[in-house]
This record gives structure tokens, C-alpha cells and sequence, in this order.
């Protein structure tokens, strides 16, 4: 199911937030990503997305997470060391006697159906001692006040991503490492994943639709916007 | 490949202005590292809880309704004597009834390009009201009073800045006002109606500050007790006068 770079691309936050989107952002993000757009800043990514490298290489051999895995990240702030070690702690007294092998599921999955690559990192893939399949979806302390852990449109494309790797069996743990909170789901498979996938076509179809649209709105979209250059808005 | 703290359009906002002017370590790991608050800020349920009753009250009808008032705060379990008295207090000095137009909870944003560094600054805005020629933009403030005027608070420039466009656009003129909803306050601070000279220096001031944010390589806290005390980010801050212990859960956990 991997494809092409080339295809047009469909991310989470399109999924949910298309409608309210500019449609100007939305088709260029669709159309091609942000290859030749401003650039943006990723450093906010940093703690996280080194926490999810180290665990990987943790678990890089069949067993349970190795601690020494997990190296202080010198080169960041001080405060992202503190939310980095505190991210270890909340990992390894969630998964620390857990074993398994992770496995990289890479960037993103063609769907066939509607022609496009849905984008997306699904979290820690784990294949268990007993050959079950377990996705880890990480959070770390910046959810805001009311938000549920779980989070249906991140399940639905979890679940689209792993039909490839874990076609029949696939339990998901969603975790917030910092407020220490986890629950565990075992979707009713292959159910579950045709809906799933019956509700992103829909939803792509939506995306495509808008993005066709393409005329520029300005207001919450402008903020951290990699398309302002030519943007019909800001024309002086 | 190394990351990048700052994006090549640097984003504005009322927010992380205030954080910069106060704190730039504050606005560092609020605003480009994204780190989540280590210790507790102030409580701010009641706050939200009020403006959108106050949104969907203007949505839906009128704030001089008292039955209509009653029935939005009762649907939306918020009808309490406290929520009440916020509403009537911005009841009495609200300009529906003479208004022509009007916009809740609406984002503007206007762009800086020349001279650089360009920026893209948005500011959601709690209740714009046209009216005698008037581009009447409230900002609902349940808190306490700490500046005398609109003109001197950080963030109320960049409200400035972007609903000044909005006014030109329709020929009006730009009043900013901070309604405070607290009966506490007595009186409001002096409402701003900035003139072209203030907007050009606004515009200077805030591209100075992103010019700032692009030569800073320490990212310095501002190190004092008083500040310090209040922020979210006491207990990690590198450079933090009222150190801790960080409240995250996972670090009380005894697993």
C-alpha cells in the first residue's frame, strides 16, 4: 500500500479540520506538502520526536524496553531535558515490562481508493513474543484542558496505516506520558478498519472538494501559514 | 538535520507577544519549544465559561433579553448567580442595540513584509461592534485590573495592529476597549483609539521585537521572584527565581 511521494496528500488535520480551513492552505497542503512553501519551525517536535527514535532503538531487539536506550539529549534546552527524562519515567513505568520488537511503519500509506498518501506518523509499532501487534500513540503533557486521550480520527488513521502490518489483530494503547494517564483498545477487527476506511474516503472526498476550491480566507489559518508568499490576502 | 526554532514568517499573536515583553524564556519554551506547563497557572474555567455564554447570547439574541439571557446560561448549565453577574455587567455597557454589524470571537490577521523581518500577526478578537463610525472592538476580561490604559498593555498593540486594517477597509475609526466583567473592577481602562502615528510605531515595535527573536541566542529569563512565582514554567525555567518541584504526575508516581 506504501506509494508515491507524488500523490496528493491527506494528513490528520485535514481530516478534522478541512471545513474551517483556508482553502488556499488547504490545496496547496493537499497538492504537494510544504516542499516549496516559507519554512516553518519543528523545534517544538524535538523532545517528542527523540523520545519515539530512542524507544524504537530500545526495543530494536526483541524484548523489553532497554533503558541505557534513552540518552539525556544534551543538545536541547534545559527544559526540554526535564520534559524529555520526565517522558522516559512515564514510558518505562508504562511499557518497561512489556516486551517486543519495534518495527518502522514509515511516513505513509497510498490509498488506492482515492488516489491519495495519507500522511502521518501512527506512533510505536511493536510486534509481541506471541506475534500480536501493539501501536503505541504517545502523548506528552500538551493536551489542552478538556480533551480526551483518545482521539477517534487519529484511531481511524492508525488503524488505516497498520492494515498492511497488522491485518488482523492490533491493540492500541494510547498514552500521555506526562499526566500519566493510558488506556488500552483492541478494535473489532477487520470491522473496525472497514469503517475506518469507508470514513476516510468520505472524508478525502470532502478534502478534495474544498481543496478545488482554493480561494484564501484570512483569519486563525494565517498563523504559521508556509503559503503566504503570492497569498491574495496579504497583496499589498 | 537541526531544527528550527524560528519559521521563516514568525507568528504574532496578543498571547505570545505578552509572554515575549514579559519573559523572552517564557515565550522560548511556551511558543517555539512547546514544552506543557510544568506548574499550575491561574484557574481560567470561569473566564472561558463566560465568553462563550457571551458569544452565543449575541449569536442567538440579545444581551438586554433577560429571558433570552436566561435561557442560553440555563441550556448550557452555566446559570449562576457569578456567570449572571458577568453578563449584566457587560449587558449595561454593550452596543448592540445601536449596532450595525457585528463579529464574535473572530480571528483577524494582517501581514508585515517590508521593511523585514516580515511577521504575520492574528488576533482573535472576543466582540467587534460597528457603530457611529465606530469599529468597536471589546475584549472581555474577567480577571483582575493591572494597566490604567488600553494603550499601555503589550498585547492590546497587536490587537491594534490587526483590526486597525479592518477599520481602514470600512472607513471607520478603531476603538479598542477592555470590558471588564468582574464588579470588582470599577472602572475600565481608558478604551484606545490609536491614530496613524501610533499604528506606524506599533507596526515598528512589533517588527523590532521579531527582529529580536531572530539575533537572540540565549534566550534569557527575566529572573524575578514576582514574575517568576506566577509563571507555569517555575519549576523547569533554566533561569527561574521561584524553583520547585515540577507538578507533572509522572514525576509523583511511586511505580
Amino acid at each position: 500500500m506504501d506509494g508515491d511521494a507524488e500523490a496528493p496528500r491527506v494528513t490528520t488535520a485535514m481530516l478534522k479540520r478541512a471545513d474551517d480551513m483556508c482553502r488556499r492552505k488547504l490545496a496547496r497542503e493537499h497538492a504537494g506538502g510544504k516542499r516549496l512553501a516559507n519554512r516553518s519551525a519543528d523545534m517544538r517536535f524535538a523532545v517528542s520526536n527523540r523520545l519515539q527514535e530512542d524507544a524504537r532503538l530500545a526495543q530494536a531487539e526483541l524484548g523489553p524496553p532497554r533503558p541505557e536506550a534513552f540518552v539525556d539529549p544534551k543538545d536541547l534546552e534545559p527544559e526540554q531535558r526535564a520534559l524529555y527524562r520526565a517522558a522516559v519515567r512515564g514510558y518505562l513505568d508504562a511499557f518497561g515490562e512489556r516486551p517486543g520488537r519495534a518495527t518502522d511503519l514509515g511516513w505513509q500509506t497510498h490509498l488506492d481508493a482515492t488516489g491519495v498518501d495519507l500522511i502521518g506518523d501512527p506512533g510505536i509499532a511493536l510486534e509481541l513474543p506471541d506475534g500480536r501487534r501493539e501501536l503505541r500513540m504517545l502523548h506528552f503533557g500538551s493536551r489542552h484542558a478538556n480533551t480526551a486521550l483518545r482521539d477517534p480520527v487519529q484511531e481511524r488513521v492508525a488503524l488505516a496505516r497498520t492494515a498492511e502490518w497488522a491485518p488482523d489483530q492490533l491493540t492500541i494503547v494510547v498514552a500521555d506520558l506526562i499526566e500519566q494517564e493510558l488506556e488500552r483498545v483492541t478494535p473489532e477487527l477487520p470491522r473496525a478498519r472497514d469503517e475506518a476506511l469507508a470514513w476516510i474516503n468520505e472524508r478525502v472526498e470532502v478534502v478534495k472538494t474544498l481543496a478545488a476550491d482554493g480561494r484564501a480566507r484570512a483569519g486563525a489559518d494565517c498563523s504559521g501559514c508556509a503559503f503566504i508568499a503570492g497569498c491574495e490576502q496579504f497583496r499589498a | 538535520m537541526k531544527k528550527r526554532l524560528l519559521p521563516d514568517i514568525v507568528s504574532v499573536n496578543p498571547s505570545n507577544y505578552d509572554d515575549f515583553v514579559q519573559c523572552e524564556r517564557r515565550y522560548l519554551n511556551k511558543h517555539l519549544l512547546g514544552v506543557p506547563a510544568s506548574d499550575p497557572g491561574s484557574p481560567n474555567a470561569t473566564g472561558l465559561l463566560a465568553h462563550d455564554m457571551l458569544r452565543l447570547i449575541h449569536d442567538t439574541g440579545s444581551c438586554a433579553d433577560t429571558k433570552h439571557v436566561a435561557g442560553v446560561l440555563e441550556g448550557h448549565d452555566a446559570d449562576d448567580d457569578h456567570i449572571r453577574q458577568l453578563v449584566a455587567r457587560h449587558a449595561d455597557r454593550c452596543p448592540q442595540k445601536d449596532a450595525g454589524g457585528a463579529a464574535h470571537e473572530h480571528t483577524f490577521a494582517r501581514f508585515h513584509k517590508l521593511p523585514p523581518p516580515m511577521y504575520m500577526a492574528t488576533a482573535r478578537i472576543d466582540a467587534v461592534w460597528v457603530h457611529d463610525g465606530l469599529l468597536d472592538a471589546r475584549d472581555y476580561k474577567t480577571g483582575g485590573l493591572h494597566y490604567h490604559r488600553v494603550a499601555d498593555v503589550p498585547s492590546a498593540k497587536v490587537q491594534a495592529f490587526v483590526l486597525a486594517r479592518a477599520a481602514e477597509r470600512r472607513n471607520l475609526q478603531l476603538r479598542l476597549r477592555y470590558e471588564f466583567l468582574n464588579p470588582d473592577v470599577i472602572d475600565d481602562p481608558d478604551p484606545w483609539e490609536p491614530d496613524r502615528d501610533d499604528l506606524a510605531t506599533i507596526e515598528e515595535e512589533l517588527r523590532a521585537a521579531v527582529e529580536r527573536m531572530r539575533t537572540i541566542d540565549d534566550w534569557k529569563g527575566v529572573a524575578e521572584e514576582n514574575l517568576c512565582s506566577h509563571c507555569v514554567y517555575r519549576s523547569i525555567c533554566r533561569d527561574s527565581a521561584a524553583r520547585g518541584e515540577a507538578a507533572w504526575p509522572v514525576l509523583s508516581a511511586t511505580s
